[in-house]
C-alpha cells in the first residue's frame, strides 16, 4: 500500500439557500460527496470547469469551509470534526496558496510581517535575529531579494506576490499544500515561472501539492495524478499519463479536445458541449453529466453511476464503461 | 551583525523611498490645502489649551467694575462682559475645556464603539444582535435631546457632560468599524490569516483593525467638531459646566442677555466655537480624501 498522506472520504459542502417555497431551505451541492486519496510526495491536480466545486474541495479539505458531511484524515489524523481551535495545530501541515495574489497579502503589513506571521502564530520564531533569518531564507527561496522584505505588497508584480504568497506557505514547513488556482490570475510567461518554482519547492521540501486549476495544459505539466470535477464529483481520476492518453468519460475527452494545440495545422476533433453547466441547487438526475453528454443513454439519466476501474490508477464514473465492463 | 542589517536596511529605505501606507497618507494629505490651514488652526488651538493661561493679559476671573461691558479696545481686544472680565481671556482659557471635552468623550465613543463594531461584525449573531439594536436605539434620538437625558439622569457638570457625549458618539463608530469588519472578515488575506492558524484576537487586531483605521480617524476628527458643539450646547442650556468656569457655551449663554446692546458679548465665543468646529470638519474632510485609496491621484 502506498503511503498516504489525505484521504478525503464521501466528502459533501452544501450551503443553505431559502428555498422557492416559502420557510423551505434549498442546498447548494457545491461538493456532492467525493472520495479520493493524496500519497505522500505526488501533485494530484483537480481541473474542472467554473463552479464545479473544484476550490471549495480544497477550501474544505484545510477547513476554510466546513464540510457537511464526510471524512477528512490527514497524515493519519482524521480531522473532520475538528473546529476552529482544534485545527490550528494541524495547520502546520497542510497549508494554502491562494488563487488571487493581489487580494491573499494584507495591504497594510510589509513582507517581512506577512511571511513572518505563521512563524510567529506557531511559535516558531526563535530569537529576533533566527526570525530575521528565517524570513530572509523564505524570500530566497522563493527567488525574491532581501531588500524586498520592508516592502508593501502593492509595489510587487502579480508573479512576485504569488511567491511571497508561496513563502508564506512554506513557512511552517507543511507536508501538504492546496493550491488553489494558483497562477490562473498570471501572465503565461509568469505562470510557468511560478509551476517551476513549485516544482522545485516540492523536491527540497518533500512536498505534497493539491493543485487546482482550470487549465489542462498547467495541470498537465504539474500533476503526476489527475482527477477532472463535473458539478461536485470527480468524473474521472487517473495518473496524467492514462488520463491525458486515454481519456474515457465523455466530459474528459471534450475537455482535453478544447485543449489549445500550438500547431495551427494539426486537425482536431473538437467536441462541443451543449448548453451550461446545471444549477448546483437542482443537479440532474442519475449522472450528473447526461443533459450535456454526447453519448447519453436512457440509464444515464436514472442510475448514478458507479467507479469502474479501468487500470491500477485509473477510475471513472460512466455507465459506458461500467456496462462494458 | 543585526545592528549591520538594520543599517543597511534603513539605507535600503533612503536608496529606493519606500512607499509605506502612512508615508503614501502624508502625501496625499499635502495636497489638500484647506485642511492643513485647518490643521494648523487645529494645532494653534492646542497650543492655547496648553499655554493660553501663562499668556493671556488677565486673570479669569479677573473682575473690574469700572469696565462693564465694553467693547472691544487695545486693552480688552474682545472687550468685557457684565462684570467687567477680559472677554480675549476667558476665550483663551476656555479653549482647553472645549478641546478636553470633546477631544476626551470622543476618545472614550471610538475606544467602545471600535470594540463593539468588531465584536458585532466578527462574530455575528446574538452579541451583533444585540449592540445594533441598542446603537439602533440610540440613532433614534437626536444627539442633544440624548445627552440632555443622560445629563439630567448623571447632573449636571462638565463631567457628566464628557460621558453623555461619550455615550452618544459610541453608536456611529460602531456602526462604521462593523462595517468594515463584516467587509473586511471575508477578504481572502483575513482567510488566509486563519488559514495560518492565526487566533480570532490576531485576526481582528492585525488584519481587521488596521483596514478600519482610516474610517476611525476620518470620524474622529468629525465626532470631535461635533461633540465640542455638544458639549457646547449643554453648558448654553445650563447642564454641563457652570459659571464662573470659562466654557465657550457658557459664555454664550451670559452674553445673550445683552445681545442687543453688547454684541461682542455673544460674536466672540460663538466665532470660538464655530471656528474650532469648522476646522475639525474641514481637517476630517481632508483626512477622508487623504486616506481613500480609491480617490488617488
Amino acid at each position: 500500500m502506498a503511503d498516504i498522506l489525505l484521504n478525503v472520504e464521501d466528502m459533501k459542502i452544501y450551503y443553505p439557500v431559502a428555498g422557492k417555497k416559502f420557510g423551505t431551505t434549498d442546498y447548494v451541492k457545491a461538493v456532492d460527496g467525493v472520495s479520493f486519496q493524496v500519497e505522500r510526495g505526488e501533485v494530484f491536480g483537480i481541473v474542472g470547469e467554473s463552479g464545479c466545486g473544484k476550490s471549495t474541495l480544497g477550501r474544505g479539505i484545510c477547513k476554510l469551509e466546513q464540510p457537511t458531511a464526510g471524512k477528512v484524515v490527514l497524515d493519519g489524523e482524521d480531522i473532520s470534526t475538528y473546529n476552529n481551535n482544534q485545527m490550528r495545530p494541524v495547520r502546520k501541515k497542510v497549508q494554502m496558496v491562494f488563487q488571487d495574489p493581489y487580494a491573499s497579502l494584507n495591504p497594510r503589513m510589509s513582507i517581512f510581517d506577512i511571511i513572518a506571521e505563521p512563524l510567529i502564530i506557531h511559535g516558531l520564531t526563535g530569537s529576533k535575529a533566527q526570525l530575521e533569518e528565517k524570513v530572509l531564507d523564505l524570500l530566497r527561496k522563493v527567488g525574491l531579494d532581501d531588500y524586498h522584505a520592508n516592502r508593501y505588497p502593492h509595489e510587487f508584480s502579480g508573479g512576485q506576490r504569488q511567491r511571497i504568497g508561496i513563502a508564506r506557505a512554506l513557512a511552517v514547513q507543511p507536508r501538504l499544500i492546496i493550491a488553489d488556482e494558483p497562477v490562473s490570475a498570471l501572465d503565461v510567461s509568469i505562470q510557468a515561472q511560478v509551476l517551476n518554482l513549485m516544482n522545485q519547492l516540492k523536491k527540497e521540501f518533500n512536498l505534497t501539492y493539491i493543485f487546482v486549476a482550470h487549465d489542462l495544459s498547467v495541470v498537465e505539466h504539474i500533476s503526476d495524478r489527475v482527477g477532472v470535477m463535473y458539478l461536485g464529483n470527480f468524473v474521472e481520476v487517473g495518473s496524467k499519463e492514462s488520463l491525458y492518453k486515454n481519456p474515457t468519460h465523455p466530459y474528459t475527452q471534450a475537455l482535453l479536445s478544447a485543449v489549445p494545440v500550438p500547431d495551427p495545422t494539426a486537425k482536431k476533433d473538437r467536441v462541443i458541449l451543449e448548453g451550461n453547466i446545471p444549477s448546483p441547487l437542482n443537479p440532474p438526475t442519475g449522472c450528473k453529466f447526461h443533459t450535456r453528454c454526447p453519448k447519453c443513454m436512457e440509464i444515464c439519466k436514472k442510475e448514478v453511476p458507479v467507479k469502474t476501474q479501468l487500470t491500477d490508477d485509473h477510475y471513472v464514473y460512466c455507465h459506458l464503461m461500467s456496462q462494458k465492463g | 551583525m543585526i545592528g549591520k542589517k538594520k543599517a543597511a536596511k534603513a539605507e535600503l529605505n533612503e536608496k529606493t523611498d519606500i512607499k509605506t501606507p502612512v508615508s503614501e497618507m502624508i502625501r496625499k494629505f499635502k495636497k489638500q490645502k484647506n485642511a492643513a490651514v485647518a490643521l494648523f488652526f487645529i494645532v494653534f488651538l492646542v497650543f492655547l489649551a496648553f499655554f493660553g493661561e501663562a499668556l493671556v493679559p488677565f486673570k479669569i476671573n479677573e473682575y473690574d467694575y469700572n469696565a462693564i461691558l465694553q467693547g472691544p479696545s487695545g486693552a480688552h481686544w474682545f472687550g468685557t462682559d457684565e462684570f467687567g472680565r477680559d472677554l480675549f481671556s476667558r476665550i483663551i482659557c476656555g479653549t482647553k475645556i472645549s478641546l478636553a471635552v470633546g477631544l476626551s468623550a470622543v476618545s472614550v465613543g471610538a475606544v467602545c464603539g471600535t470594540i463593539l463594531g468588531l465584536l458585532g461584525g466578527y462574530y455575528r449573531g446574538i452579541v451583533d444582535s444585540i449592540i445594533m439594536r441598542i446603537c439602533d436605539t440610540l440613532f433614534a434620538f437626536p444627539g442633544i435631546i440624548l445627552a440632555i437625558a443622560i445629563v439630567a439622569i448623571l447632573g449636571s457638570g462638565i463631567g457628566n457632560v464628557v460621558i453623555a457625549v461619550a455615550v452618544f458618539s459610541t453608536p456611529t463608530f460602531a456602526r462604521l468599524v462593523r462595517g468594515r469588519t463584516l467587509a473586511l472578515k471575508n477578504s481572502v488575506f483575513v482567510q488566509a490569516a486563519r488559514n495560518l492558524g492565526a487566533s480570532d484576537a490576531r485576526i481582528l487586531f492585525r488584519h481587521i483593525l488596521p483596514g478600519a483605521v482610516p474610517e476611525i480617524i476620518v470620524q474622529f476628527t468629525m465626532s470631535v467638531g461635533s461633540s465640542i458643539l455638544t458639549a457646547s450646547s449643554l453648558s448654553f442650556l445650563g447642564m454641563g459646566a457652570q459659571p464662573p468656569t470659562p466654557e465657550w457655551g457658557l459664555l454664550l449663554s451670559n452674553g445673550r442677555n445683552y445681545m442687543l446692546t453688547s454684541m461682542h458679548c455673544t460674536l466672540f465665543p460663538g466665532l470660538a466655537i464655530f471656528l474650532t468646529v469648522l476646522s475639525f470638519n474641514i481637517l476630517g474632510d481632508g483626512l477622508r480624501d487623504a486616506l481613500d485609496p480609491k480617490l488617488s491621484d
